[in-house]
């Protein structure tokens, strides 16, 4: 048991590093001090940029004559090697996973979430054996190769010598001219840099009492938590203002009283409270529309 | 600064060189031009591709694939099920041995993993060292490895000759030679098949092979086989690509030039032998002659100083007899 104990870390363990963590989320960048590579976080808008890349790398491998995937999935049913009852599968499944990964996050009892939790995960494991079948036996398909080749852009795009992230770390020619073990190195660094943003740790912040504070002086206007609008937010600090959001919404409408935190306590206790009070105010809140609805109905019924 | 080639490799070609000899024949000397075989090393190298080429390439590949099928060639994954529905091609042993493999593949991968990242935490530089060590020779078993999967892959290939992908994979190893092969002879660096466009080179390519020379062809095999090994395995160190040169007189035709050239190699030696025997033996006479000379010399001074000591001799006793021959006169 003492030993266990040494495991476990407790929230005035972690405090400090996930107060590192959210500084970097609001500086909008990471260091690698090895290489000297300022990591930018990406805004959306950025990240569409390089979504145009993409997009160029498609219609450039479109012009080159190679197939898409729907024309693979065509010849393939064509061939009797694929069908269009599997597709409809694929769909199913899809759907199935969303509809119940949305149920399970509204279920009050952590027993009755595992069970559908679980289901989940089956549902997920048929799903990728049957994708993967079929990425099989499409092969390369335009999707696939600007699916494969557009991620490179990121390092082009998130790279900079400099902290006010003026400087590109490469130049296009220094981009075009890297090597395959050069890139997978960089994607290295890019990994490590952003491994400490994870939901987890996003979670983490938001239950943050140093967070919450900052976020209910801005929960109107997100000018007044990092002096610029949602257009210029970093994808990190959208994500970060969003769950802080709902959190500082739980804590006002919450019936039950809020944690108290003391030496024992862990992140996973403040999260698991946040997540319970969030679905009970979401099912009060359906509970109500739900009625609402109905008497509105019955209302046009009795008319 | 990464190193612009992947290899660098040299290829033997005979070459006819005129050879300038001087005899002395009737006390006249004469100068003889010879013409002889000789070796002569011709450096080239395959180029390391960048980003920006290898995307060129798989998207070739990419689009050969798809005019393939489009021209009626079949995917691989219809000839599996033709093949399939005739009994597999690979046995269940066959197909046991393929999966340990990479199943082994895979856990020497993880290894070395662990490892890199154990030596990224480590302090003590011993640890690192034994892991370093440790490392290489989990690379040199992981390669051994995938040599091994390439090997069943090739005996798979063969069933494969015809599909759209193979068609398309053999097409992109010809692109690959076209873009890699560079000459690196007479102080220059360039492309060895030349000109701008696909088209410009395969016609370059076409022209060296109706040369009919040996060596062309030799060499252009040599590229072959060395892209089409890079292109299967992925090979990037120079002790990798000499460990597949080892296997390039299993291809057909190397082992012949290879001959023609340890003949000529064999001949020059012979006369390289001849030539420094028989100036070992010009040598050797020489130093007789000067012995003998040396030895002459120093009997014609002795003799000389016998002569000289006699005719001091001859003089004093001249002298004497002169001056007796005064005593009895005075």
């Amino acid at each position: 048991m003492p030993d266990e104990r040494k495991h476990i870390l407790y929230f005035f363990d972690e405090i400090y590093d996930i107060k590192l963590i959210y500084a970097e989320i609001i500086r909008g960048f990471s260091y690698n001090y090895e290489n000297e590579i300022y990591v930018k976080h990406l805004t959306e808008l950025e990240k569409i940029e390089i979504i145009e890349k993409r997009q160029e790398i498609y219609k450039r491998t479109i012009k080159k004559g190679v197939k898409t995937d729907k024309q693979a999935i065509d010849y393939l049913i064509s061939e009797n090697l694929w069908s269009e009852e599997k597709e409809t599968e694929i769909a199913q499944f899809e759907l199935t996973i969303d509809d119940n990964t949305k149920q399970a996050n509204l279920m009050i009892s952590l027993k009755q979430k595992k069970v559908i939790l679980d289901l989940v995960a089956k549902d997920q494991e048929k799903l990728n054996a049957i994708k993967q079948e079929r990425a099989s036996l499409v092969g390369l398909t335009a999707e696939k190769y600007s699916e494969d080749k557009y991620i490179n852009f990121y390092l082009y795009y998130s790279f900079f010598k400099d902290k006010d992230l003026k400087e590109r770390y490469f130049t296009e020619e220094d981009f075009n001219n890297l090597e395959e073990d050069e890139i997978l190195k960089y994607f290295d660094i890019y990994g490590s840099c952003m491994k400490n943003f994870s939901d987890k740790n996003f979670k983490k912040i938001a239950v943050s009492p140093f967070f919450l504070n900052s976020i209910s002086f801005a929960y109107e206007d997100p000018r007044l938590f990092l002096d610029k609008t949602y257009n210029s937010y970093t994808s990190y600090q959208f994500e970060l203002f969003s769950l802080g959001k709902r959190n500082v919404r739980v804590l006002s409408e919450a019936t039950a009283s809020s944690p108290v935190i003391h030496s024992q306590t862990l992140y996973q206790d403040l999260i698991n409270w946040y997540d319970l009070q969030n679905t009970v105010n979401e099912n009060a809140k359906k509970e109500r529309e739900g009625s609402a609805r109905g008497s509105v109905k019955s209302t046009m019924r009795s008319n | 600064m990464k190193n612009k080639y992947l290899y660098q490799f040299t290829v033997p070609k005979i070459e006819n060189t005129e050879v300038q000899e001087t005899r002395v024949e009737n006390g006249e000397e004469i100068k003889i031009t010879k013409k002889e075989k000789k070796i002569v090393e011709k450096k080239f190298g395959l180029l390391s591709p960048k980003r920006s080429k290898i995307e060129e390439g798989e998207m070739y590949y990419a689009s050969k694939v798809s005019e393939n099928i489009r021209n009626g060639i079949l995917p691989t994954a219809i000839l599996i099920r033709k093949f399939d529905e005739q009994g597999g091609f690979l046995s269940d042993s066959e197909l046991k041995y393929q999966n340990s493999l990479r199943d082994d593949s895979i856990d020497i991968s993880r290894k070395i993993q662990e490892l890199t990242t154990e030596n990224k935490t480590i302090a003590s530089e011993k640890i690192k060292a034994e892991n370093d060590e440790k490392i290489e020779i989990l690379i040199d078993q992981y390669y051994a490895l995938q040599e091994e999967l390439v090997k069943i892959q090739q005996t798979v290939d063969a069933f494969f000759e015809q599909s759209a992908e193979i068609k398309a994979r053999n097409k992109t190893i010809i692109w690959w030679i076209l873009n890699l092969a560079y000459d690196l002879n007479d102080d220059k660096e360039e492309f060895f098949f030349r000109g701008r466009t696909l088209e410009d080179k395969l016609n370059s390519l076409d022209d060296l092979e109706e040369s009919n020379e040996e060596y062309i062809g030799y060499m252009v095999k040599k590229f072959s086989y060395l892209t089409s090994y890079w292109f299967g395995t992925k090979i990037n160190k120079e002790e990798q690509f000499k460990e597949a040169e080892k296997n390039f007189r299993l291809i057909t035709g190397v082992k012949e030039y290879d001959q023609s050239i340890a003949d000529v190699k064999d001949r020059e030696a012979k006369v390289n032998e001849e030539t420094s025997k028989a100036k070992e033996l010009k040598a050797k006479e020489e130093e007789t002659a000067a012995a003998k000379l040396k030895e002459a010399a120093g009997i014609a001074a002795a003799a000389a100083v016998d002569t000289a000591v006699k005719a001091k001799e001859a003089e004093v006793a001249a002298a004497k007899v002169a001056a007796d021959a005064s005593n009895k006169t005075e």
